[in-house]
């Protein structure tokens, strides 16, 4: 009975969402990132933010992908979740929010600040960020934002794994951005 | 902190016990070109290639210990490029590091293109006569990386959530049909597990199969950059290394004897020599010999499943490579660009599509070239296995006082049996039938475009000697300088990572 418990507590983990992917060193990217980063603290103009790392599985390959996550106090109550993206279809013609979930006119209202903020708009603009998702939630704002540079690609065939860096000018933006989200979302 | 103290204080980590270890030790692949691959070296060498295939264990092992002893002196993200370069000089980093990635891919992804639907329709008889009517079922491989490409274009990620049922899916498939084609009553008899071989069993012969045995192997490296994360590693690696190598060299022990029992190796082409299990052919006939007329439905649907997974693969890992090499300065600028939406590398995934889909029209999708593709991926391969084990030799030479936290062990005796077992495969990396020139020219041209290119950045762009090597402290203070409270380098300097 006992083997019969472990066995598909073993099988359970083998096949559960989350599970690891093999050959995956956790922290390993996210020392690289720090490096790139070269700050000694996860804070930038008094502003502390978080890094996670995650993993995204592909047969034979995975990505490990890093997020830097925001907080910043609400003025607002209530709850929401919106996504940021770039509009146009060749060239970034301006900032578009879309909203999942939550108030339509906090979303618009949200837009609308992005837009005003020129400091905060001139670094969204060049940055690139694969995704970035504001959520509103017990009166804080929760920023998500996965840059392309600081991941890693880890291949079985061919057998290699190369980290992909954070440009120095892409670091600059993205401290910008991560400085001017929370100036916004803090009077929002 | 010294350099050298900050390389011990990042060694000593030593986190990962032995069960991560095994686990990221080479997996079983049952991509289409290392299926065939045994499928013909079973054929054609029977008991000759299982002797080749443990030699193979033994070099892929002496050369593992080799790869992780140069990622415990040089703990970098350039990885191959910084081992060769810190060995040898940047022209045969370059060299070595296009040769392991790039090269590797142009054959191997080719291959897996073209065999991809080849594979997957065969055992369909009705889709098989209608593809081949329609200009060829390997275009469906074709199909494949236009259809993946464009999802990845659109940042749509497939079979990410089904990973794990596919890894797990293609071991029980190779598996249930290995073990079922042993343990039914034997369709042809046999001398021994594996048959006689058709080509002989001397030694030269031998050899001339180990490059073939070699592609069972492939990533066999994957565990190495592990080395120094691990708790003694220096007892750990070997030995998962060992069971990985040793749970694959099973598995296709199994499957190969079944496909000797079951299967007739009749000549189908009495002029050039081809024999049943020279040919995809040979897996339809397998499987309906093992399970009926459920089994080339089974593995139809497992090669489509795992064509279609490993092409994916391609196309959502090189792009995102081939704009790492952009930001870091070893590709123009504009692979960098992102589609304003979707954020997808759209010039690296165009340049992923057309590498395999125009080598495969080049190719007419013909089956026949498949066993060159392979072989000259495996001289590519080789080719930086050697300059890494020479990088290798040199440190521990010129440089003894460097912190290594794996040492390999018994100095240079795997050295000595890897070099010379994969110069010896290069050699003789023509099986009988084959002709040299098939393998040899399209790896030499690709190599010396190579190494022209590799001189020409060196000279011409870096304006630095292509020879010298470069100090290993240096390049780890590139490294550990980006650690936090030290200031940029400059990004010129990370140009010099072609790869």
């Amino acid at each position: 009975m006992q083997v019969i418990a472990t066995l598909r507590q073993k099988l359970f983990e083998l096949f559960r969402a989350d599970r690891a992917p093999s050959g995956y060193r956790p922290g390993v990217t996210l020392a690289h990132l720090r490096r790139d980063l070269g700050l000694a603290t996860l804070e930038v103009d008094g502003v502390a933010f978080e890094i996670v790392e995650r993993t995204e599985s592909q047969l034979l390959m995975h990505l490990v992908l890093t997020e830097y996550v925001l907080r910043a106090p609400a003025a607002a109550g209530g709850a929401g979740s919106f996504e940021v993206h770039h509009g146009g279809a060749i060239r970034r013609s301006g900032i578009h929010v879309r909203r999942r979930s939550g108030n339509q006119a906090l979303g618009r209202e949200l837009q609308a600040r992005l837009l005003a903020d020129s400091t905060l708009f001139q670094a969204l603009m060049p940055l690139d960020f694969k995704r970035l998702r504001i959520e509103l939630h017990d009166q804080q704002w929760c920023v998500r934002l996965e840059h392309m540079g600081g991941s890693e690609v880890v291949n079985r065939m061919p057998a290699f794994r190369r980290y992909i860096a954070l440009s120095r000018a892409q670091r600059e933006h993205l401290l910008a951005t991560l400085v001017g989200l929370h100036r916004v979302l803090s009077n929002l | 902190m010294s350099i050298n103290d900050r390389l011990t204080a990042h060694l000593n980590r030593g986190t990962v016990g032995f069960p991560t270890a095994l686990a990221s030790t080479i997996g079983l692949i049952m991509a289409s070109p290392v299926i065939l691959t045994a499928t013909m070296g079973f054929g054609i060498g029977g008991s000759a290639f299982a002797l080749a295939m443990l030699l193979a264990v033994v070099m892929m092992l002496a050369q593992a210990t080799t790869f992780a002893e140069a990622a415990s002196i040089l703990p970098t993200t350039g990885s191959v490029y910084d081992y060769i370069n810190c060995g040898m000089g940047r022209f045969f980093a370059i060299t070595g590091t296009l040769s392991a990635y790039l090269i590797v891919h142009v054959f191997a992804g080719t291959a897996e293109t073209i065999l991809a639907g080849v594979m997957a329709l065969v055992n369909f008889e009705h889709l098989n006569t209608l593809a081949e009517s329609a200009g060829g079922s390997w275009l469906l491989g074709v199909g494949f990386v236009l259809v993946f490409g464009v999802l990845n274009a659109f940042g749509v990620s497939a079979f990410g959530r089904a990973e794990i049922i596919l890894t797990f899916g293609m071991w029980t498939t190779l598996m249930v049909f290995g073990v079922l084609g042993l343990i039914a009553a034997p369709a042809v008899q046999l001398e021994g597990w594996f048959g006689e071989s058709l080509v002989g069993t001397d030694l030269v012969t031998v050899l001339s199969l180990v490059g073939m045995a070699m592609f069972m192997f492939v990533g066999c490296e994957f565990v190495t950059p592990l080395a120094p994360d691990l708790r003694q590693s220096a007892k750990v690696m070997p030995r998962a290394m060992m069971l990985g190598l040793m749970g694959v060299a099973t598995c296709m022990f199994i499957y190969g004897a079944a496909m000797k029992r079951q299967v007739e190796n009749v000549v189908l082409d009495a002029a050039s020599g081809v024999h049943l299990l020279d040919t995809p052919m040979a897996i339809p006939r397998f499987a309906e010999q093992v399970m009926g007329q459920i089994g080339p439905l089974w593995l139809g649907i497992g090669f489509l499943f795992a064509g279609a997974a490993t092409i994916n693969t391609l196309m959502a890992g090189v792009p995102r490579i081939l704009y790492g090499m952009a930001v870091d300065g070893a590709l123009p600028k504009v692979f960098t660009y992102l589609h304003p939406r979707f954020k997808t590398p759209l010039l690296c995934i165009l340049v992923a599509m057309l590498i395999p889909c125009l080598h495969a029209l080049y190719l007419g999708g013909n089956t026949d070239n498949i066993m060159h593709l392979v072989l000259a991926a495996v001289c590519a391969w080789s080719f930086a296995y050697l300059l890494v084990t020479l990088s290798v030799v040199i440190l521990r030479i010129r440089r003894p006082d460097l912190p290594r936290a794996y040492r390999s062990p018994w100095f240079p005796l795997p050295q000595i049996v890897s070099s010379i077992g994969i110069l010896l495969g290069m050699w003789f990396i023509t099986p009988p039938g084959m002709n040299p020139a098939d393998i040899y020219v399209p790896f030499g041209v690709m190599l010396g475009v190579t190494a022209t290119y590799a001189l020409f950045w060196t000279l011409v762009v870096q304006k630095v000697n292509p020879f010298k090597p470069a100090c290993v402290e240096e390049v780890l203070a590139k490294e550990f300088n980006h650690e936090p409270g030290h200031a940029h380098a400059s990004y010129s300097d990370l140009a010099a990572k072609t790869v």
